[in-house]
């Protein structure tokens, strides 16, 4: 007897310590959704069953039933895709401050060789936080020089990066800025610019090169030419040149998008822009040029003093409605959480809940060209969705069931664990 | 800016060690001139601004350094050297209120190694009220000159540094040994609201809350050193602590604090922090003081305003003639370029789109504030006149070939005339208290005197003498300096060069800039050592391709003439320039692209 | 000189001019006061520059602007105990104990980060001092009375004085690890704050012997020793910027040795595993909704803090520390219905009377009531709603920010050098900004805020 309570109490407490450092198991199931209203994205709303199986959603309709499905009754309750960050650094950083967690920023200038998915690490604290506010798929993508490497997307549930991998990797370019990089950048206006010149004739001259290497290459294949010598940058333009592969371009400025714009065109490249902050000033051009967008994060500041207080709440908006194809990131990397958020800020300020809905499932999902699979409620399509009891923008609402390619993904993290924990100490005072 | 060395001392010094090996300065006497023969000067058929808003036609008489008589047709006495004046103007001399002249340039400071940066040595946390600018004052400094140069006879020299730097004193600008040229020593406590260097105080608020410190303890310090005085039985004597001990007469309101103060807010905490601590403020080099105009109104600061401006937006470049000058031809011929512009003008407009419009329009109202705050700037002056709050001027942080050119721009902004001339002057002489000797043109003042060509507020007014303590300066003409421009030289040479000149073993490079001003050209050149200082070339030449010109530079009152010889071929510039007795050495300039 | 006293007195009432004041009657909106109940269909009437009246049917007096507010919601001003706003320095950060510095001596009213608070509803601010220092600078209480050109009239006239503490990384870092001077660990934060505070006594004793005449040396004067003193007897609020649960315990331990009682801990990531020991010792907790990782002190955090604090009987309030989230409070404040399921009043609670009590003026501000300023924000929506968006800020009766009719630009101070298009790159990352100035002050050399003034924010 004595042996049992000491197993128990030693099971209790194993459990407490442990309870606040993992969540639990995201298991494989088989399911039926029954009776929610669908926010299909595609399709409009309707009041259907859905069944997961083998993690796609096999159907959507009415009474459906399976003997080897459970149920879950959603009536009453609201079912979305999951929602697509389209730009964070999650699962590449850990800890902001402590550099040897940061994967995001290797080392050099151009090296787009460097890839995201290996670094992405599967049991990063901030994955569960992160997709139990219905954030399904984030963009994982590498920082810092003009070429800092090559993101992916990745869904947030998953053993190895290869699990979680979801479809899409793209090179990232930080296009020259001709802005002050922030308030302790004491560049005269003059240095600026001379910074931005330079920086704009290497990516020419990098461009000029690729080209080169890509006919190189070809040639090399079809005869029996020289081939190029190892050469991982290039390499890794390789399909962007060739206009097989999306170049994601980050850029914010005015002239700087302009110009941007222009330097797609001339190269003739398949890209999306990211960031466009300035965005509104300009989305004409960008709606004329065909360029999808990548915007946010939009609970951002004005980059002038001079610009009005509320610009960035509204550029996904103005954007939309000057017809640019636009999809919402946060930028974030813990709080990636905050997805909902700028969706629903970029709603109140002008861009209305359905077509903000849009921008955080099937536009990212269309511009990474993934929309076969995510994006919307369709049949056939990767089951990222979950059951909420109203607007996923709301703060109120409540998330109740979430899966991930397929899986029933715990409404766990480390913050609900320590919510747990300790909401009602015991003991409370005292020892 | 001023106190800066000259711009091309340090060619000066590379040179000098190289080419003769002297590392000890020579004689500070370079003047080829002959020596004065006398200290009487009569200066004749002059217009006489004695002082502002007063003005007659007739001589002053200078002698021993003091004005002996100023009057209609004074006789000229047998030792005087008569100078006609030929209608030209005289003024008093200029005073500046607050200046750095004279003082050597600090050498840049890296990181001070101090071990606790939250208790560095008080020089370190620039904490120095005990030091006097008296011993640091070099009359001989190249600064001296290009302020007397633009007319000062006197000016109020405050120590470099941080938040208390020293005591400033007054000085004459006229050459000779400080102890002969000093007016008044320790005449303030100069303060600005200046950090240290990555010690502390590290930031504003830190020098405001070590202000107070100073100021509290050199009160306790200033009650216990009278106590103790009055029967010292029983008590200890103080520690002498040299800076608190200093600051007792700030405390005590004997000695006023000139606290710089440029921008509004800065206006505000330094108004602050007098009225919690109550010294006597001279709020120093204002440069945006009108917001807080009311405050200083009610506390009734006499106040230094800068004559420092922003830079004027650039208006168009295109010269445009002057149309009373053209013929017919050229009128109508105007006339269709500009309908035919304005027609462009429109095209280009209706070409863009609702939101390019909407941008066009927020750029240009972002631009129409930007002039409007420049304007506020320039319109400083004349608002305080209005407010009827009496000011002086400081030069402080003003480059000397400003002060003209931006004084121009407070007037052109509604500031009188007089009102600028009593800045300059009388003001300056009240707020220092030397009214009694300078200031104005009156018996027994000291011989400072301005001698312009045309009223010095005229745009295109020379000075052309300048007397301090009866010493006389002749300026040289401006067609002396400038060198009158051959057809079609603007394009050929206006524009930045960069030279280089080969001195064995070394390369000293930097900037020539070159620009066209109405049928002159000015020369300027500066150095890679202090980029933007630029000194301007004598004797410009420019004729069949072929660029001369002269400067002279100074290092401790060791002069040396530089004489430049460049020949020009588009975009390069090829010579030598010869260095006093030192030698020539090879020059090359590029023209740096637009 | 009594005849002296009184003209100075008179000169002095001339010169400190009278805080400007409005009337103005809001009528037909919901009116949350956060204190009594949330009224349908009410009017608030605010005459110069307070309270007069809430209820139905009100009528304004003559020349009394009306704004009307049906379907709209009408708040309380939203409080804000922790931002850098409105001031031009942040960080004196050469010392760890610089008690005698204030930020209050550089209030910067020309910040357009204020009146982009305004635009969000936030009408007070606590412009702090930063985390570089064990004991950092006093504080100012704000009112974004934006539009004014004084910098005396941007203070809340009366509020009591506040002063930063800071434990963990940040003073570690800059003192231990960069100057080698203690504290490097957290047990030498304690110790500088025993020593701080054993110092003072020290230094009051002899003063005190000096006035007597026992000590025969004049002692010498601190602004630093000064303000401990007076934290020691009450005059002082501490605002300790903290995050984990053991260094939380241990300045409330040092502070109960001393006989210090008035604290508001901020940030407090690790708040909640304390709450019980917080409110048995009666300390705020003010937090963030949602920040953590990144750094390593606040890798174990939740966003459930709030909820958990609350729950526990902490007086908790939600901040912003910045100048981005200062505008969007009230969406900060509903997070905590999602991470914790907080009431709508307790959740409003969190940016409104609690921040007020944090910082001693809830008997001016944060809640709704009669005599009390009229500082109101106008909500298209309910403000806890993501669709909130605000259509009026209003202080001490006066609209000072207003969605409709004010222009795109509202910079009060131009630069007359600047570049007519000063973009800057909106730079990533969360940090606290505690640590604004530390490293381009101290590491980059110093900043020019003269000369035409270069805004540092």
């Amino acid at each position: 007897m004595k042996r049992i309570i000491y197993i128990t109490a030693f099971l209790l407490v194993a459990t407490l310590t442990l309870s606040a450092q993992m969540v639990n198991k995201a298991k494989n199931v088989e399911v039926i959704l029954k009776g929610g209203t669908l926010h299909t994205v595609s399709n409009g709303n309707k009041v259907a069953d859905l069944h997961i199986k083998d993690g796609k959603i096999m159907a959507i309709g009415n009474n459906l039933s399976s003997s080897t499905a459970q149920t879950v009754n959603c009536s009453g309750k609201h079912i979305y895709p999951g929602m697509i960050d389209g730009g964070t650094r999650l699962g590449l950083a850990e800890i902001g401050a402590v550099s040897l967690t940061n994967d995001f920023n290797e080392l050099g200038d151009f090296i787009p060789h460097m890839k995201a998915l290996t670094a992405v690490n599967p049991n990063s604290v901030s994955i569960p936080v992160t997709r139990v506010n219905g954030v399904t798929t984030v963009l994982a993508m590498p920082a810092g020089g003009r070429f800092p490497g090559t993101s992916a997307l990745i869904n947030l549930v998953g053993y190895t990066p290869e699990q979680m991998f979801a479809g899409f990797e793209g090179v990232i370019m930080n296009y020259p800025s001709s802005g002050k990089r922030g308030r302790w950048d004491r560049r005269s206006e003059e240095d600026i610019k001379k910074d931005e010149e330079k920086a704009t004739k290497k990516i020419n001259d990098i461009w000029e090169k690729a080209v080169l290497y890509a006919k190189i290459d070809s040639a090399a294949n079809v005869g029996n030419q020289k081939r190029n010598d190892y050469n991982p940058q290039m390499d890794a333009l390789l399909p962007v040149v060739r206009g097989e592969a999306k170049l994601l371009i980050e850029v914010n400025k005015e002239n700087d998008i302009l110009s941007a714009l222009k330097w797609v065109k001339q190269k003739g490249i398949d890209a999306a822009l990211m960031g466009v902050s300035d965005g509104w000033k300009v989305a004409d051009k960008i709606a004329e040029s065909g360029i999808p967008v990548i915007c946010g994060p939009v609970l951002g500041l004005p980059s002038r003093a001079s610009d009005r207080y509320d610009v960035i709440y509204k550029n996904p908006g103005k954007m939309l409605a000057a017809g640019v194809k636009v999809a919402i990131r946060t930028r974030e990397t813990e709080n990636v959480r905050n997805l909902p958020f700028n969706a629903g800020f970029a709603a109140a300020y002008g861009m209305g809940t359905d077509e903000a809905l849009k921008a955080v499932t099937l536009t990212p999902a269309e511009i990474f060209g993934v929309a076969d699979m995510m994006g919307s409620l369709d049949e056939g399509k990767i089951a990222n969705l979950f059951v909420a009891d109203g607007d996923p923008f709301e703060p109120k609402t409540s998330i109740t069931h979430l899966y991930i390619s397929g899986r029933d993904v715990p409404m766990e993290s480390r913050h609900t664990l320590l919510y747990d924990e300790f909401l009602e100490r015991d003991p409370g005072l005292g020892k | 800016m001023i106190n800066k060395r000259n711009a091309l001392q340090g060619l000066f010094m590379v040179i000098l060690t190289l080419i003769t090996g002297w590392t000890t300065p020579l004689k500070a006497q370079n003047s080829n001139e002959p020596k004065e023969v006398t200290a009487t000067y009569l200066l004749q058929n002059a217009h006489i601004i004695a002082k502002p808003g007063q003005s007659s036609f007739g001589s002053v008489l200078v002698r021993d350094g003091l004005i002996e008589q100023v009057g209609p047709n004074l006789r000229a006495p047998y030792d005087a050297q008569i100078i006609d004046m030929d209608s030209m103007y005289i003024y008093a001399g200029f005073i500046d209120a607050l200046s750095h002249v004279g003082l050597k340039k600090k050498e840049k400071e890296g990181r001070p190694d101090v071990k606790d940066p939250g208790n560095p040595p008080n020089n370190v946390a620039g904490i120095t009220p005990e030091h006097s600018v008296y011993d640091d004052y070099a009359p001989s400094e190249g600064s001296v000159k290009k302020l007397r140069e633009q007319g000062y006879g006197i000016a109020h020299i405050v120590p470099q540094g941080r938040m208390l730097p020293g005591m400033g004193a007054i000085f004459s600008m006229a050459e000779g040994d400080p102890s002969s040229l000093v007016i008044k020593k320790e005449a303030s406590m100069f303060s600005q609201l200046k950090s240290a260097n990555r010690v502390a105080p590290g930031t504003t608020i830190g020098v405001l809350a070590k202000y107070r410190d100073i100021y509290r303890n050199a009160e306790a310090t200033g009650k216990y050193n009278a106590k103790y005085n009055m029967n010292p039985a029983g008590m200890r004597r103080a520690q002498p602590e040299p800076a608190i001990e200093a600051f007792i007469p700030v405390v005590n309101k004997q000695m006023p604090v000139y606290f710089i103060a440029k921008s509004a807010l800065d206006v505000s905490r330094v108004i602050s922090l007098q009225k919690e601590l109550g010294f006597n403020l001279v709020l120093a080099d204002v440069e945006q003081g009108w917001p807080m105009a009311s405050k200083i109104t009610a506390g009734r600061y006499p106040v230094l305003l800068s004559m420092d401006l922003p830079d004027p937006i650039k208006e168009d470049k295109k010269e445009k003639k002057d149309e009373s000058k053209m013929t017919e031809e050229e009128k109508t011929k105007a006339a269709e370029e500009k309908a035919k512009e304005e027609a462009k003008k429109k095209k280009e407009e209706a070409k863009l789109s609702m939101l390019e419009k909407a941008n066009k329009k927020a750029k240009m109202e972002r631009e129409e504030r930007k002039k409007k705050s420049i304007k506020e700037y320039e319109s400083q002056a004349a608002m305080m006149e209005k407010k009827g709050i009496k000011f002086a001027f400081t030069g402080v942080s003003t480059k000397p070939g400003d002060i003209k050119k931006n004084l121009k721009r407070m007037i052109d902004a509604g500031l009188s005339e007089s009102t600028a001339l009593a800045a300059l002057t009388t003001n300056a002489a009240d707020q220092l208290g030397i009214s009694k000797i300078a200031g104005t043109i009156e018996k027994g003042k000291l011989a400072n005197l301005v001698v312009t060509d045309k009223p010095y507020f005229e745009e295109k007014s020379m000075i052309r003498y300048v007397f301090v303590d009866g010493q006389m300066s002749e300026m040289k003409k401006k067609e002396e300096k400038k060198g009158k421009l051959e057809k079609g030289a603007s394009t050929a040479l206006a524009g930045e060069w960069k030279y280089s000149i080969e001195i064995p073993g070394q390369t000293q490079s930097g900037t020539i800039k070159i620009t066209p001003d109405g049928d002159y050209l000015l020369v300027e050149v500066d150095s890679s050592d202090e980029p933007g200082d630029y000194e301007e070339g004598t004797s410009v030449n420019f004729k069949d391709d072929k660029l001369s010109f002269e400067m002279s530079v100074d290092n401790d009152g060791f002069q040396m003439d530089l004489t430049w010889d460049l020949d020009i071929e588009d975009n390069t510039m090829k010579g030598m320039v010869k260095a006093g007795q030192f030698g020539s050495f090879p020059v090359e300039a590029t023209r740096t692209p637009e | 000189m009594k005849y002296i006293n009184l003209i100075i007195g008179l000169f002095l009432a001339v010169t400190m001019s009278a805080q400007e004041t409005g009337s103005v009657l809001i009528k037909n909106g919901t009116v949350i006061t956060i204190t009594d109940g949330v009224k349908e269909n009410t009017d608030v009437l605010i005459q110069n520059g307070k309270i007069k009246q809430i209820g139905e049917n009100l009528s304004a007096g003559n020349g009394i602007t009306e704004i009307d507010a049906t379907g709209q919601y009408v708040m309380p001003g939203i409080v804000d105990a922790h931002s850098h706003i409105g001031i031009s320095v942040v960080n004196e950060a050469t010392n760890p104990v610089t008690a005698e510095v204030f930020t209050g001596d550089c209030v910067d009213p020309y910040d357009i980060g204020v009146y982009r608070a305004l635009a969000g509803g936030t009408t007070v601010s606590h412009a702090m001092h930063g985390s570089a220092n064990a004991i950092g600078g006093q504080c100012e209480t704000l009112k974004h009375r934006f539009g004014v050109i004084d910098p005396e009239e941007m203070k809340m006239e009366g509020a009591p004085r506040t002063i930063k503490f800071a434990l963990g990384e940040n003073p570690m870092r800059v003192h231990g690890e960069r100057n080698n001077i203690t504290p490097r660990t957290r047990m030498g934060m304690e110790q500088v704050f025993r020593k701080a505070f054993a110092d003072a006594l020290v230094y009051k004793k002899d003063w005190a012997d000096y006035n007597s005449g026992k000590l025969k040396e004049l002692p010498e004067y601190s602004l630093r020793m000064e303000t401990l003193m007076d934290i020691m007897d009450g005059e002082i609020i501490i605002h300790c910027h903290s995050y984990r649960a053991d260094e939380i315990l241990m300045l409330m331990n040092v502070l109960e040795d001393y006989g210090v009682n008035k604290i508001c801990f901020q940030h407090v990531n690790e708040g909640f595993k304390v709450a019980p020991e917080l409110a048995a010792f009666g300390a705020g907790a003010s937090v963030f909704s949602d920040w953590w990782a990144y750094k390593f002190e606040v890798y174990y955090s939740t966003a459930y803090n709030a909820a958990i604090l609350t729950k526990n009987g902490v007086v908790t309030s939600i901040n912003s520390d910045d100048a981005g989230l200062i505008r969007h409070l009230y969406h900060e404040a509903a997070k905590t219905q999602k991470y914790g399921g907080l009431t709508d009043n307790e959740a409003l609670r969190l940016i409104t009377i609690n921040p007020a009590k944090q910082l001693g003026i809830e008997n001016r501000v944060g809640s709704l009531e009669v005599g009390k300023d009229g500082d109101v924000a106008i909500f298209s929506h309910h403000p806890l709603s993501i669709y909130a968006i605000n259509q009026k800020t209003i202080i001490d009766g006066i609209v000072r920010f207003d969605i409709d009719t004010q222009p795109d630009d509202m910079r009060i101070d131009i630069n007359p050098e600047e570049s007519i298009s000063s973009f800057m790159e909106n730079m990533e990352g969360h940090e606290d900004k505690c640590m604004q100035d530390v490293y381009s002050e101290l590491f980059l050399g110093e900043k020019h805020n003269h000369s035409h003034h270069n805004h540092q924010h």
